[in-house]
């Protein structure tokens, strides 16, 4: 049995605002994370999918309830540097990620913060900037960089502190298609090869599909939880939720209520195109 | 012709370092009323000729022309040009800065010479298209909105100029599956009854595809392809190797043809799909 990273226990959060009421982002919610779980968080603007993401690493800390990561809790103050090492935030705009003058530097700033040893910041330089396909920008400024490969150099410098966790708030969402892709293939190689558990908030269904599990957030609540065949099979009414169900998803139901013998939970075009062609 | 662009090339800092060549020898025509969209990778020159159109940028060699007058000639009002050819940019949330949401949608007529009764006319005109109630909306802060809310009325000031030409600059980055459709709906709704020419820069290939009338493809600079949406995605090889890509069902039904099968593949909605299989289905039965 896999062993639970992230764990929350009826988290509230509110914001104040600027007349003193208060606007509640996250309510009474609960959720267990596994170590090496894919997770989709998907939902529409304002329904608290980057509250939650903040509380993950104690960035916010929640109103009441509890959140443990890997046994530490967040309302702990002493525990946030041990949470901030395990989990790992990449944003959505790749411009306010950088803070150095070349991409090795970029990546060596948080292990600096961290009092890593220089002989082990070169080797962790060396390493992450391979694993994100950067090896042969090290020596570039970072904003000649394309819009993927700024992504990709943000996660270079959180994976350099060897997170469990990679929180990502909308990683692609200012992003081309190669440069969309480029991250979506660096963030799933993460994932299968260093089981590092990823927490993927997006508003393109399409990117959900590929995750172990999807959830949807609605009022900063969870309004509904599953794989993304049971998420997106169309018995749950998306659209009422803000969100749509992707095309190919959405073709299948439409072919199935016409009387095509399509199973249920197909969500990748090869899939659908081999039984339609069979 | 309505905009007409002839031999346009822009070279960021010339002369230094830094030179980049951010469009080479670009010509193209818009129509009045069309729906144009405009796609390729980050840094492909999109956002630079966009600017170019409503005198923004000023070419480094080549020209613009606005029905038949070079918008570079000395009789151009070039205050009075980006009013009719007017330009959202990415995040316009961020360019609010009046008190009232009112001043905000009211600055770009009010600087054109607009006052009172037709300045009001004008401020209900564009929250009316974005949906937002005037007596609700009008006296609020625009900084106590919603990052959405705050777009529409970004989107207001723009219409309440009574623009020829709105150009929009990848306005639905982040904003969620329902709220962009809602976006899309009321951008086509201008188009069509508005008959406003429209100019949409995107990275996303599903939306153009069912909105444009016409694709101008740019590559390094370069306009490499430009055609009907139905045209343009069929060349999948040309616009992968350019980083772009085609939409999904499109390539669902390249697929399909692909083992032999006699179907469509200009489609871009689940619904054209969906009746173009069956119709294929009964065909190949009967």
């Amino acid at each position: 049995m896999r062993s639970v990273l992230l764990d929350l226990k009826d988290v509230t959060f509110d914001y104040i605002l600027e007349n003193k009421q208060s606007l509640r982002a996250v309510n009474d919610l609960s959720l267990q994370v596994e170590e090496g779980e894919y997770i989709a968080l998907i939902g529409p603007n304002g329904s608290g999918k980057s509250t939650l993401a903040r509380l993950l690493n104690a960035l916010l800390i929640p109103l009441f309830g509890e959140i443990q990561v890997d046994g530490f809790a967040t309302r702990v103050e002493e525990h946030r540097w041990e949470i901030r090492r395990r989990v790992g935030m990449v944003f959505q705009n790749p411009d306010n990620q950088i803070v150095a003058t070349t991409v090795q530097e970029d990546v060596a700033f948080g292990l600096e913060n961290l009092g890593v040893e220089t002989s082990e910041i070169l080797q962790r330089i060396t390493e992450s900037l391979n694993r994100v396909g950067l090896s042969a920008y090290a020596e570039h400024a970072p904003h000649l960089l394309s819009g993927g490969q700024k992504q990709r150099l943000a996660i270079a410098g959180v994976i350099a502190m060897r997170p469990r966790c990679l929180v990502l708030d909308e990683p692609t969402a200012m992003l081309d298609p190669r440069g969309r892709k480029e991250v979506l293939d660096t963030i799933h190689s993460m994932n299968r090869q260093e089981n590092i558990t990823v927490v993927h908030i997006t508003h393109f269904m399409e990117e959900a599909l590929q995750a172990d599990r999807v959830i949807v957030m609605h009022r900063g609540e969870i309004a509904a939880m599953g794989k993304p065949e049971t998420i997106f099979n169309g018995s749950i009414d998306l659209h009422l939720l803000g969100l749509e169900v992707p095309p190919i998803p959405r073709l299948a139901e439409m072919l199935r209520a016409e009387g095509l013998t399509i199973p249920t939970g197909i969500l990748d075009t090869d899939d659908l195109v081999s039984y339609l062609c069979s | 012709m309505f905009i007409e662009v002839k031999n346009l090339t822009h070279v960021y800092m010339p002369g230094t370092p830094f030179q980049v060549n951010a469009l080479t020898d670009v010509s193209l025509d818009i129509e009045r009323g069309e729906f144009i969209g405009v796609i390729g990778e980050t840094g492909s020159g999109k956002s630079t000729l966009v600017q170019h159109l409503n005198g923004l940028l000023k070419p480094t060699s080549g020209e613009i022309w606005i029905e038949g007058n070079n918008l570079w000639s000395s009789k151009t009002d070039l205050r009075r040009l980006r009013s009719r050819i007017a330009l959202l940019f990415q995040y316009p949330e961020h360019q609010l800065f009046e008190e009232t949401v009112f001043k905000d949608v009211a600055f770009g007529p009010r600087n054109m010479g607009v006052e009172g009764r037709e300045l009001e006319e004008r401020v209900r005109y564009g929250l009316e298209w974005v949906e937002l109630d005037y007596h609700t909306y009008s006296q609020r802060s625009p900084f106590s909105l919603s990052g959405g809310e705050k777009r529409r009325v970004a989107m207001a000031g723009i219409l309440s100029m009574y623009p020829e030409a709105i150009i929009l600059d990848e306005p639905t980055a982040s904003m969620d599956p329902v709220s962009r459709k809602h976006f899309l709906a009321r951008i086509k709704r201008l188009h069509q009854e508005g008959k406003v020419t429209v100019i949409f820069v995107t990275h996303n290939m599903e939306d153009i595809a069912l909105l444009a009338e016409r694709l101008f493809v740019f590559a390094s600079g370069r306009l490499v392809l430009q055609g009907q949406p139905a045209e343009i995605f069929q060349s999948k090889e040309t616009l992968e190797a350019i980083g772009l890509g085609i939409p999904v069902l499109t390539d669902l039904m390249q697929k399909i043809c692909r083992k032999g099968k006699t179907i469509r593949t200009d489609i871009f909605s689940v619904e054209d799909a969906c009746r173009e299989i069956i119709r294929s289905r009964r065909e190949g039965v009967g």
